[in-house]
């Protein structure tokens, strides 16, 4: 096999991994787990061609931990997995977010808790996506609807992980991950793909953690005359242990500013529909692909629906997401899971906009009529 | 040719369905339309309920299922029970005579695939023989598109059979 | 290379005091470690020490090469990725036995069965030191720690053993007291290609030794020496005069391919491998 020409059909999991390959990933490290799997096999079949390499690992925890590893040792790194493995990878999670490490993490959720109704579609992994791994910290998650935006959305994590040096988790669904659509690869020469800044100053006058003007630390690979020493423990620009008050402040601040200050630039969304309408659906992955069709059948009965689709989930857009409940007489949260987006949008419901849950839990791409009750009481 | 078709292969793990649908999404983008593709089957490896559904439109393509579809093929009492009440009184079903014995008289059409089977002598092209018949009934895609990607999915050595098997369907 | 490179060109000497308790080997491992590197006179840039988490795992603290300290038992994975990244690169994983052998004894027997072209040093104290002295995986059968106040209801691992079973290309046991022994064994497991371990039985004055070893921080290293044999003269023992004995030395040193000589090996790109695109 090699990189697929012309109009194709493919597989969602398919296109996250040429999106990786293209982005420049060079080294996956994973555990098998359905329904993410084929990203694993496109790679191990793929990767070598390309100087790169697949290492099947002896769990996932194992697994984020090489891809951490080789990151800090200068390849893009990559690995994909599902709800049980995503919870074993929520302790090295932490370290990747700590040590300013650029990697990207695909989790093509199924339904849980534990084994759950495997290997079905869910969405409810969003909390666990922003705080599965302990203490204070910032991520990016992106969702994908479609398997183009499995491969575009592939490559922007990739993007955002080599400009912001954090991990970056591409936030599929069984639905997406193993749905086959029509498409076409562009010219991968046509991409526009970001690589980590380097430092700029002689190895002697390097320090690891010395962050740039967006709070953002240069970064050398081992292997470099710029030594760099990775922990996880609390450190300063150095990156060898420091355990001062004011050390832990520093860090912990820059690495919350050096995303949240930038959640402008981060955020991705999509309007969709009328602009004004008596109600908007806010959404994201799957399930505002849904979204999409009932509002036609809305409008069929005469409710004028429009959608807010999330493309990027964290940093959360709280201003789009604001402007969007000022706008509009009520709003549907569509999600496959019991509330964990309408919380998000409760918390930034400043115009005290009536909110409704249309959840779908059943195992399966959410329904149009779960959306349309949804819809039918809002206007009631 | 109609402009849109949402059409569920249902049947059982181990008849082709997944790789039947995705055949038929290739024609149909060789054909010039989007596609969108989606199976489910059991977590064993064989047997077991086992469909794919196949949306075709010349529009963006949203809802990934078939809400109401225009054509469904039961190649099990199982899948034509699933099925039976659920489609509007424009779908057609068609269904295994073997399988089948009273239809509940909506559109239907039952076809004996044993016996054409049996007929061709090789078990293993049930796929190409229900697209076969599934194109007889609905120009779901034109037939060169088909036959192209059916080339492109058979293994050289099984091609001409699964080819044959393919025009006795569609009664060629 | 010209200059030649000391032990403290690899020894961040400003970072003294070392925090080990006076008594405790880490710091002579240490020494050992940065001596074999100036032996060998690697460049400290191409050498990465990957560490866990326990008193051993402050180890990178110490050191002037590149450096990753990460998670408690995950230091050989992560090592993996920094080997895959970089082949070129020397990659160090320095663990205790907790470390090593119960949280991350699913890592060590992967990267020895892979045989990741990885050195693992384990300082082996035979109990978890930094957390107050609870029995740990290599814990001796009825020793008393914190935690098996009556004595300790398992055996402990013999960590060799269990390193030649899983496929490692060299194992080598030393303890704190043969340092020159120690310097020798690190050294040639550096330059061995393939997965290499030396375990080096550590005193722990502090706990576990003050529980089970009669005597001062003196006899404690004392004890090291006269409690260790070779392995042809511990295979001359009898059995009842073998349970007071380890053996040292190189046990195991072979030649089997590493992971990323057979994995570069393979030809890319067979299209009828299996599972082609839409095989599901």
């Amino acid at each position: 096999m090699s990189r697929p020409e012309g109009i194709q059909l493919m597989e969602g999991n398919h296109a996250c991994a040429w999106g990786a390959i293209d982005a420049g990933a060079r080294i996956f490290a994973g555990y098998p787990i359905t329904p993410s799997s084929e990203i694993a096999e496109v790679c191990a079949r793929e990767l070598p061609a390309y100087g790169g390499i697949y290492i099947q690992m002896e769990d996932e925890i194992g697994s984020i931990a090489a891809v951490i590893g080789a990151s800090l040792s200068g390849k893009k790194s990559f690995t994909a997995t599902s709800g049980p493995g995503f919870s074993l990878m929520q302790e090295n999670l932490g370290v990747g977010i700590y040590q300013e490490v650029p990697c990207v993490i695909v989790n093509i959720q199924r339904v849980g808790p534990a084994t759950g109704l495997a290997t079905k579609p869910a969405q409810a992994d969003i909390m666990q996506a922003r705080w599965g791994t302990h203490g204070d910290h910032s991520i990016i998650a992106l969702a994908p609807a479609t398997v183009e935006e499995m491969y575009y959305l592939t490559i922007r994590a990739f993007n955002l992980s080599e400009r912001f040096r954090i991990p970056v988790i591409l936030l599929g669904d069984q639905v997406i991950g193993q749905l086959y659509e029509n498409i076409k690869l562009p010219d991968p020469e046509s991409l526009e793909i970001v690589e980590r800044k380097k430092p700029v100053v002689t190895p002697e006058e390097f320090y690891p953690y010395q962050p740039d003007e967006n709070g953002v630390p240069p970064m050398a690979a081992y292997g470099d005359r710029h030594i760099v020493h990775a922990s996880s423990t609390c450190h300063d620009l150095t990156g060898f242990s420091n355990f001062k008050a004011q050390t832990n402040r520093a860090l912990l601040t820059r690495l919350k500013d050096k995303i949240y200050n930038y959640t402008d630039e981060i955020t991705d969304v999509e309007h969709f529909g009328p602009d004004d309408a008596e109600v908007t659906l806010i959404s994201f992955g799957a399930s505002s692909r849904v979204c999409k069709y009932v509002v036609g059948e809305a409008e069929k009965e005469g409710i004028r629906v429009n959608l807010l689709r999330l493309i990027s989930i964290w940093p959360f857009p709280d201003q789009v997401v604001q402007e969007a409940l000022g706008k509009t007489g009520a709003v549907v949260v569509a999600e496959m899971n019991q509330g964990q987006l309408t919380g998000e949008v409760n918390r930034v419901n400043v115009t005290n906009t009536p909110v409704h849950l249309a959840s779908g839990i059943d195992g399966e791409l959410i329904s149009p009529d779960i959306i349309m009750t949804g819809i039918r009481e809002a206007v009631k | 040719m109609k402009k849109s078709w949402q059409v569920v292969l249902a049947g059982e793990g181990g008849q082709g369905l997944i790789l039947a649908g995705r055949i038929l999404s290739e024609a149909a983008i060789m054909d010039g339309n989007n596609v969108s593709l989606t199976s489910s089957y059991g977590i064993a490896a064989r047997g077991g309920y086992s469909e794919a559904q196949v949306v075709i439109s010349e529009k963006e393509l949203y809802y990934p299922r078939c809400a109401s579809p225009d054509l469904v093929l039961a190649l099990t009492r199982e899948a034509y029970d699933r099925y039976v009440d659920f489609v509007n009184n424009n779908c057609l079903i068609i269904y295994d005579s073997n399988e089948i014995s009273k239809p509940k008289g909506k559109q239907e059409v039952g076809y004996d695939f044993k016996d054409a089977l049996l007929t061709l002598g090789n078990l293993k092209v049930i796929n190409s023989l229900f697209l076969g018949v599934v194109l007889k009934n609905c120009e779901i895609v034109s037939r060169e598109s088909i036959i192209s990607a059916l080339k492109k999915n058979m293994p050289p050595k099984i091609l001409d059979i699964n080819l044959k098997a393919f025009n006795y369907g569609l009664g060629a | 290379m010209a200059v030649n490179l000391g032990y403290r060109e690899y020894f961040k000497s400003d970072a003294m005091p070392l925090m080990w308790c006076s008594g405790c080997g880490n710091g002579i491992i240490l020494r050992a470690i940065t001596e074999s590197l100036s032996d060998l006179q690697l460049p400290p840039h191409q050498v990465v020490v990957s560490t866990g988490i326990g008193c051993w795992g402050k180890a990178d603290d110490y050191m002037k090469t590149h450096a990753f300290h990460g998670s408690h038992g995950r230091a050989l994975a992560f090592g993996t990725g920094i080997k895959l990244g970089n082949p070129d690169l020397h990659v160090i994983a320095l663990m205790g036995d907790g470390d090593a052998l119960a949280i991350g004894g699913n890592h060590f027997i992967h990267a020895a069965r892979r045989n990741m072209d990885v050195t693992a040093i384990i300082s082996n104290n035979f109990n978890y030191g930094m957390t107050g002295g609870q029995y740990s995986p290599t814990t001796p059968l009825s020793s008393k720690t914190t935690t098996s106040p009556m004595g300790v209801a398992e055996p402990g691992f013999d960590v060799c053993a269990l390193s030649e079973i899983c496929g490692a290309n060299y194992v080598a046991r030393t303890t704190a007291y043969h340092v020159t022994q120690m310097k020798k064994f690190i050294t040639a497991a550096l330059q061995k290609k393939g997965f290499s371990v030396v375990e080096v039985i550590n005193t722990c004055p502090t706990h576990f030794g003050k529980r089970n070893i009669p005597g001062d921080t003196a006899s404690m290293m004392k004890h090291l020496k006269d409690t260790t044999v070779s392995k042809t003269r511990y295979d001359k023992l009898n059995d009842e005069e073998k349970h007071n004995y380890m053996v040292t030395g190189e046990l195991v040193n072979r030649q089997r391919p590493d992971f990323l000589n057979v994995y570069k090996g393979y030809k890319p790109g067979d299209p009828e491998a299996a599972g082609g695109e839409g095989q599901k």
